[in-house]
């Protein structure tokens, strides 16, 4: 009854989810996770990581959450067609403005698309 | 299917799946399985190699993908082009995949292994907890109030 309840992608391997969890954001990482307790639990150790690196980045560059002004989708996912769309200064004038979440996925973007120039345009910005 | 001898150099070996059906495979595709490479090295691959993990429907899939990933190589075209048949699969038969994606683990066969998780992550990029369950068949054994403590719980993400 066990193996009959189990859906198909449940049954990679952990260490292969956990890989596979690696790859998205944190929007997508926490979607994944309600989705069924084996993701849950798959992907503990990443949405750690997640949330450990948004209170650094709250700490650090003391960014505020807006959160009537911004809902998740925008702020906190840059995806798809939109990757080619990121000019760099409505990402600074965007950055001064928006949240901690924002800035996270927008390095990481930045790191995905091996742009570090976009990341260090943003940083000093944002912190004033 | 079961062999394409058209490199005159290449060794064949033989393979035989869980139920029954035996394979001719080229050694250079074969050996894209460090399984099927540990059992060579180990000689004990003299005759007939079993695989009692894979079936043949799911071991064709293997095969092909195997060659499908040789032929790309430095061919972006052709590499985008199978990182997107993914999704394709994925939505229309979510059990193939599973299974695909099970014995590429147990074959151990790298490159195979990274595209089937590349498929299954850029699947799951950008949609619901409710669609990814819906398109996976994925039984939701969360409670509603087990589901909004933990929406609650990661506020910080969603806000």
């Amino acid at each position: 009854m066990e193996t009959q309840s189990l859906p198909p992608a449940l049954r990679a391997p952990t260490d292969l989810i956990g890989r596979i969890f690696s790859q998205l954001d944190c929007v997508d990482l926490l979607h994944c996770s309600l989705v069924c307790k084996q993701w849950y639990r798959d992907s503990a150790e990443l949405r750690e990581g997640w949330k450990n690196e948004y209170l650094e980045a709250r700490n650090l560059f003391g960014l505020c959450i807006k959160r009537e002004t911004h809902p998740p989708s925008a702020s906190c996912s840059i995806r798809g067609d939109s990757y080619a769309h990121i000019n760099i200064s409505t990402c600074v004038e965007t950055a001064k403005s928006l949240n901690a979440m924002f800035y996270i996925t927008l390095t990481s973007t930045c790191q995905q698309l091996n742009m570090p120039l976009v990341a260090l345009n943003v940083l000093p910005k944002a912190d004033g | 299917m079961a062999s394409t001898s058209n490199s005159t150099s290449s060794k064949i070996i033989t393979l035989r799946s869980s139920d029954g059906e035996v394979f001719e495979v080229e050694e250079s595709v074969a050996l894209e399985s460090n399984l099927i490479r540990r059992m060579m090295e180990d000689d004990c691959a003299n005759n007939i190699i079993p695989l009692p993990n894979v079936t043949a429907p799911i071991f064709y899939l293997v095969i092909e993908h195997c060659k499908k990933h040789a032929e790309m190589k430095d061919n972006k075209e052709k590499k985008k082009e199978l990182r997107s048949q993914g999704e394709e699969l994925l939505k229309s038969d979510p059990h193939t995949y599973s299974n695909l994606m099970e014995a590429v683990n147990y074959l151990d066969i790298k490159s195979l292994m990274d595209l089937t998780a590349q498929w299954l992550a850029d699947f799951l990029k950008g949609k619901s907890p409710r669609l990814i369950r819906e398109l996976l068949k994925i039984k939701n054994d969360f409670t509603p109030e087990e589901e909004a403590e933990i929406l609650e719980r990661n506020r910080w993400a969603f806000d």
